[in-house]
């Protein structure tokens, strides 16, 4: 899981590879305080860095769609409507921002 | 013209010096950013340096960085020399909860009075543990960069006559 910015760094890769492990890192230099998990090599970290920005991007059509659909209320109200007017402007709208933000 | 020195100008009772600031001291130097996911208070790499010009000065510390936790409490402490906490609590150190169960920066800020009893330099260095999660000290407002300018952490050394 990447946090906040939405840029994978080498603390999400090493959360990421080795939970709950025990480390610190001063700038880009990692000192491993764990003795019952092994510490993950440059070349895993920068590996999982890159998996995890990749896994992170192709999830962004979700967030995008889940900031542009109506609010609840407004979709508890088209649902109404359209079920005293049988009408599909619930089904229409939910449709158009999926189709504006489709999944890879 | 001449030019008068002393080391000090004190009243009858000698305390003239009483309370008033000797020096102050600021680390003005571009720190690696600190990361770690520790339950035991380990140096950040943060740290000032003084040197008292008495033995018997109050020396106070202060500290303010922005500070990230990624899960729960952060505990934060000022170490004298690397080896001696001054809040004397080992487990939570001068701060307890900075963060919890959020994923913001945080204002964090410390300080404290200490009293070294010596002239030799002394550096305080801060400390930093997590009960679960990551903590990142400095680095809001600078990106990924793994450098922390003195405008993200400040720390700074003052001492105080007695």
């Amino acid at each position: 899981m990447i946090n906040l910015d939405g840029v994978a760094d080498k603390v999400d890769a090493i959360v990421s590879l080795r939970p709950d492990s025990q480390w610190a890192m001063r700038g880009d230099v990692l000192e491993w305080l764990d003795t019952e998990q092994i510490q993950p090599t440059d070349a895993e970290i920068d590996a999982e860095v890159i998996r995890l920005q990749a896994e992170y991007d192709a999830k962004q059509y979700a967030r995008d769609r889940a900031t542009a659909y109506p609010s609840i209320q407004e979709q508890l109200d088209m649902q109404y409507w359209d079920s005293v007017n049988g009408t599909t402007t619930w089904k229409d709208a939910i449709a158009a921002v999926k189709t504006e933000n489709p999944k890879p | 013209m001449s030019t008068l020195r002393v080391d000090s100008i004190q009243d009858t009772a000698g305390t003239d010096n009483q309370g008033k600031i000797i020096q102050v001291t600021y680390d003005s130097t571009a720190r690696p950013k600190f990361s770690a996911a520790v339950s035991t208070l380990t140096d950040t790499g943060f740290e000032v340096s003084i040197t008292p010009k008495f033995a018997n000065s109050k020396i106070k510390i202060d500290f303010a960085a922005s500070v990230l936790s990624s899960a729960h409490y952060v505990a934060m402490d000022i170490y004298r020399n690397g080896t001696t906490g001054l809040s004397g609590d080992s487990a939570n150190g001068l701060t307890g909860s900075v963060a919890y169960y959020t994923a913001f920066w945080q204002n964090v800020s410390m300080f404290i009075i200490d009293s070294p009893n010596t002239t030799s330099t002394v550096t305080y260095n801060i400390f930093a543990k997590t009960y679960s999660g990551t903590v990142t000290i400095g680095g809001a407002g600078v990106g990924a960069s793994s450098t922390v300018y003195p405008n993200c952490v400040s720390l700074s050394a003052t001492e105080i006559a007695q």
